[in-house]
């Protein structure tokens, strides 16, 4: 008894050995430049800037080891434009060839409550809020920022699309891919190329757009017209540092309870700091991922905050308002 | 091997766990001529729960600015309504529909005037979220309620756990599964055999809206058959309806059918408010509505002299619960 219970420890811990944390690498562009809230980029002709670009992919399914199909069931994942890295999972896989999904949220999931997850899952409540609060409610994607509709050369005009129904489910057939293979780690790299979410859509019309409409149906569908996922590959396993990359944006969609939306080109962890102007602590965080979107589940007073990141070699800053 | 004390030990905690839950399980009173509700098995009803949700409902606290509650639109003397054309959030904001009453809310099958909500539960977080309403983050609602300790007591006593987003939903949802109205004095009439409990002109009212096609939508013991459908309010709707998630022309202008149990106590009417008075409702019908390619087939002109004008009306006046009226 005593040596089956250890083979099957040995077995178990054998098999755990052989498993590889799948990494999702979106690699966001704006006309192949690296992704940045509030840059300027060319779209038909005009400028325009993102203020917001989130989106879910579900449905992954990998081919690999020569041929093999596993599909990552319960897998979801809710991307933004600043943040690379989306873990999928561990799997007993060795090399991937290729990966498809969708954009959006399945059927079954979107008959769901955000309730039913918690604030950390994918599926979870956020904020800014990633659904219309009721189910068949997530915003498969949602695009904010400005046109420049006066043709002046500075965006002004705003649009807010924000795509829901399950109509909008688009599938990305599968993209052959180049992985990055560590120890313990396999990288899946992908260029998202942002811009094109918006293509043939008339920005200094659109407005605010949170429905099912034609606009939207048309930005969801340009992830696959429009090759808005292709193939990436990165000469590096580990990210750059790069000092230009570094950055803090803050997203005022609640101006009551702004999100702060971060990124450090480095893959070490980092601290949060939130003080008001007289110095005095709000809320400190430690080791947070290296980029992402902070939610400070707290309510503040109308007034001035400064928002601190660091991870040890670098530190930056910002100022942000909250209006009550 | 568990020895016989622990085994023993193990059956008592469960005798007890199990006679606590049955203790305090809430039975609803049932009107007669009304079908069971259908509780969801992860959210059946206790005095706690509906302790909890009710005081929630009532508690300005869901705003943000802690300035209104659920109840604010949808005060217990108008039905669950407000009287107003259209609903106002805080700050004043105006809310783009007129407040929905909530009698009998459980039975419905779908949620908000367009009926593209599925659950009463999940229906919870629209006015919590929208910004003309609480212009609120359930996130930072629960974190509020996790500094209240007399919160925190009540979540625990009705789920056993800290307030969350899922539970502050299940809690309210499970008061409004209370909210049933089943003793108008046309109940009576027709449940409670009490032949003098509608009066002579009312039962022609009854009459005729049976042979009316009133009846064919605001069918059923809760008088609607819970369908989307568009009215002919309008020849073009400011509004989409259920169009407005579905993207389908042939939902432009759908609504869902109200229930007409305590219609009196919910004026003004439609959607969108625009009808101050039954008489100038029936009207509409009578005139055959406006024109729309979808507009329901039974929406046709019909006429009524004065009296079974006036007969109808009284009719629907019968479905007032006074006592609905008055719960608090």
């Amino acid at each position: 008894m005593k040596n089956f219970v250890f083979a099957l420890f040995l077995f178990s811990c054998l098999t755990l050995l052989a498993q590889k944390e799948i990494v999702l690498r979106l690699n966001h562009t704006l006309n192949s430049s690296t992704f940045s809230y509030n840059d300027n980029f060319l779209l038909d002709g005009k400028q325009n800037r993102y203020t917001r670009l989130q989106y879910y992919l579900s449905g992954f399914e990998l081919e690999h080891d020569a041929g093999q199909l596993t599909p990552l069931t319960n897998t979801y994942v809710l991307a933004s434009g600043h943040i690379n890295n989306y873990y999928l999972g561990n799997y007993n896989i060795s090399s991937v060839e290729s990966i498809s999904f969708d954009v959006g949220v399945d059927a079954n999931a979107n008959g769901g409550n955000t309730t039913n997850y918690s604030a950390q899952h994918p599926l979870g409540p956020k904020s800014p809020p990633m659904d219309w609060g009721w189910p068949s409610g997530y915003f498969f994607v949602v695009a904010n920022g400005l046109n420049d509709a006066d043709n002046d050369n500075t965006p002004e005009t705003i649009f807010q699309l924000n795509a829901l129904g399950n109509q909008m489910l688009t599938q990305i057939d599968p993209i052959n891919i180049n992985p990055i293979n560590s120890n313990d780690t396999i990288y899946i790299d992908l260029k998202v190329n942002a811009e094109k979410f918006l293509s043939e859509i008339n920005l200094s019309t659109a407005g605010i757009d949170h429905s099912s409409s034609a606009t939207n149906f048309i930005m969801c569908n340009n992830a696959y017209t429009m090759n808005v996922f292709e193939s990436y590959t990165s000469t590096n396993n580990v990210i750059q540092n790069s000092d230009l990359n570094n950055f803090i944006f803050i997203d005022y969609t609640l101006p009551f309870a702004p999100t702060i939306n971060y990124h450090f080109d480095s893959n070490k962890k980092t601290n949060l700091t939130i003080t008001d102007i007289n110095g005095r602590v709000h809320t400190k965080e430690i080791n947070l991922q290296n980029e992402g979107s902070y939610f400070p589940i707290k309510e503040f007073s109308t007034g001035i905050y400064i928002v601190s990141i660091d991870n040890g070699e670098h530190m930056i800053h910002k100022k942000f308002n909250v209006v009550q | 091997m568990l020895s016989n004390k622990y085994l023993l030990g193990f059956f008592v905690v469960t005798f007890l766990f199990l006679s606590f839950d049955n203790n305090n399980q809430y039975f609803l009173t049932i009107p007669k001529g009304f079908p069971n509700l259908q509780i969801p098995e992860d959210n059946k009803l206790t005095n706690e729960r509906i302790h909890l949700g009710k005081k929630l409902f009532f508690d300005n606290i869901l705003s943000r600015d802690s300035s209104i509650s659920c109840a604010s639109c949808h005060k217990p003397d108008h039905a669950f309504t407000d009287g107003l054309k259209k609903a106002v959030g805080i700050k004043n904001r105006s809310v783009t529909r007129n407040t929905p009453t909530l009698t009998n809310i459980a039975y419905n099958k779908n949620f908000l005037r367009d009926g593209v909500n599925p659950s009463l539960e999940a229906q919870v977080l629209v006015p919590i979220h929208e910004k003309n309403e609480f212009d609120f983050h359930i996130l930072l609602a629960a974190e509020r309620l996790k500094k209240k300790p007399s919160y925190v007591q009540l979540f625990e006593k009705a789920y056993g756990g800290i307030p969350t987003p899922k539970l502050i939903t299940k809690a309210i949802a499970s008061y409004e599964r209370t909210l049933i109205s089943g003793n108008s004095r046309y109940d009576q009439y027709i449940y409670q055999n009490k032949k003098h409990a509608l009066s002579s002109s009312e039962k022609k009212g009854l009459k005729l809206f049976n042979k009316l096609y009133c009846v064919s939508c605001h069918s059923g013991f809760n008088f609607s058959n819970g369908e989307i459908v568009n009215n002919g309010l309008y020849e073009k709707y400011e509004d989409v309806g259920k169009m407005r998630v579905s993207l389908k022309e042939i939902d432009n202008g759908c609504f869902k059918v109200p229930t007409l149990r305590n219609i009196a106590l919910t004026a003004p009417y439609m959607h969108d408010g625009s009808i101050q008075t039954l008489e100038e409702v029936i009207d509409h019908y009578m005139q055959g509505g406006n024109s729309h390619p979808n507009k329901h087939p039974f929406i046709k002109p019909f006429s009524l002299d004065k009296s079974d004008r006036k007969n109808l009306v009284l009719f629907l006046k019968s479905l007032t619960d006074s006592s609905f009226a008055t719960i608090q």
